[in-house]
């Protein structure tokens, strides 16, 4: 037995030794392969007789003498046969992990909702898109609506100005099969580049929003929002006579949702 | 079931066409575009001026008046026939950081205008400021954040 093990113990050496030459004849990994046999070489022979009589017996007596010196690193005698290494075997066994990785983790898939909308504005059309992202509570909305007007004016020759972005976090605390209602926070920001293209307002703004689900693809929406805080020169519920009105404007949606 | 959830919705879909809200968007005029009709316009590069001379500048910068300004006509220089001169004072600066594998090259474009009248009076001043990764485009952001000022007023 005791053999068998000075026997590994000079394989071990001897690999340790030659790995340089191994690895610029070899592909990387077969050192690291090498190694790897020896120690599972190692801890089969460590069972009892029954494993049967090591390979090459000869080896045995420097074997021994070589832990008595304290010198492991210059072992002698002839070096007993090592099986070939699978060199790809390190490759396996990364793919296989992180097949079980993926396999095991559980993933995220949000629903998602793509919509088209029409908001509630007078003197202007503002018919745009409208994109969320989320799983049953949370909601991470996104909006573009171009913008034309529909009343002309004397301080603009053309009908186009730019468009609204809007983000939006929301909260679903309504949530049943067929109504689903959402209360959010955000940003719009209207880009009016027909006019210039550095002028923009934006507006910190509300929202609150109920979708009806007639089947589970198809929603129909009505959202509300008013701007709490805004640029100077944003004026939601004054006309351009400056008479004030409600400040809150409304859109009107469809909404495709795909889970 | 499905049809209680819906009824609200069809209830609020039929009253908004009739709740339409106004939604303005204004910029009031810095000065009297109807007193300041005419204006000279005369723009110095200093700093990084080799990227563009006083002369490009000036012309870029009036050529943009002229498209979105609220002065009727925009001249280049300080031309007596004008009610008013724009000078604008451009310093373009270099900001390299370091902090990466290689250094990344940002150029700020820092401008200062003064309006004054024939007889020397300061109608209105300013500051804007821009920055780009190209030294051209630094300072017609920066000159282009100045005709922004004196955009044409209006209520849509």
């Amino acid at each position: 037995m005791l053999e068998i093990l000075g026997s590994l113990r000079w394989m071990r050496t001897s690999v340790h030794d030659r790995c340089g030459e191994i690895a610029a004849l070899a592909r990387p990994g077969a050192c690291a392969a090498a190694l790897v046999l020896l120690q599972v070489s190692s801890a089969s022979a460590a069972e009892p007789e029954a494993a049967g009589p090591a390979p090459d017996a000869e080896a045995a007596p420097d074997a021994e003498a070589a832990p008595e010196a304290g010198s492991a690193s210059q072992p002698s005698g002839a070096p007993p046969k090592v099986t070939a290494a699978d060199a790809a075997w390190d490759d396996r066994s990364e793919e296989s992990s992180i097949d079980e990785e993926a396999s095991a983790a559980p993933g995220w898939s949000p629903d998602v909702g793509l919509g088209a909308q029409v908001f509630g504005v007078s003197g202007k059309a503002m018919v745009g898109l409208s994109l969320r992202l989320g799983d049953e509570l949370f909601w991470g909305e996104f909006e573009f609506t171009p913008i034309w007007l529909t009343k002309s004016s004397s301080d603009f020759d053309g009908s186009f100005v730019g468009n609204q972005w809007a983000f939006y976090f929301s909260l679903a605390p309504l949530r049943t099969r067929y109504v689903e209602g959402l209360l959010g926070v955000g940003l719009d920001v209207f880009h009016l580049w027909g006019i210039h293209s550095d002028e923009a307002f934006i507006a910190l703004a509300f929202k609150g929003g109920i979708y009806g689900r007639p089947t589970k693809s198809v929603s129909v929406f009505m959202t509300v929002r008013s701007y709490a805080l805004h640029s100077g020169g944003l004026e939601l519920g004054t006309t351009r006579d400056r008479e004030r009105t409600v400040p809150a404007v409304g859109t009107l949606g469809v909404e495709w949702r795909f889970e | 079931m499905k049809r209680r959830g819906c009824a609200p919705l069809l209830v609020l879909l039929a009253l908004l066409p009739s709740s339409c809200v106004p939604l303005t968007f204004s910029r009031e005029a810095p000065i009297d575009f109807d007193v300041y009709r005419h204006v000279g316009v005369q723009v110095t590069v200093h700093g990084l001026a080799s990227y563009y001379d006083d002369q490009g500048a000036t012309v870029y910068l009036a050529s943009e008046l002229q498209k979105s300004s609220g002065f009727d006509t925009v001249s280049t220089g300080d031309t007596t026939a004008a009610d008013l001169v724009l000078n604008v004072s451009v310093t373009l600066t270099e900001l390299v950081d370091t902090s990466g594998d290689s250094p990344d090259y940002e150029y700020q474009a820092d401008a200062s205008f003064t309006a004054v009248d024939p007889s020397g009076t300061e109608i209105d001043i300013g500051y804007v400021s821009d920055s780009s990764e190209l030294p051209s485009e630094a300072l017609e952001d920066a000159l282009d954040e100045v005709t922004l000022h004196y955009l044409r007023p209006y209520r849509l």
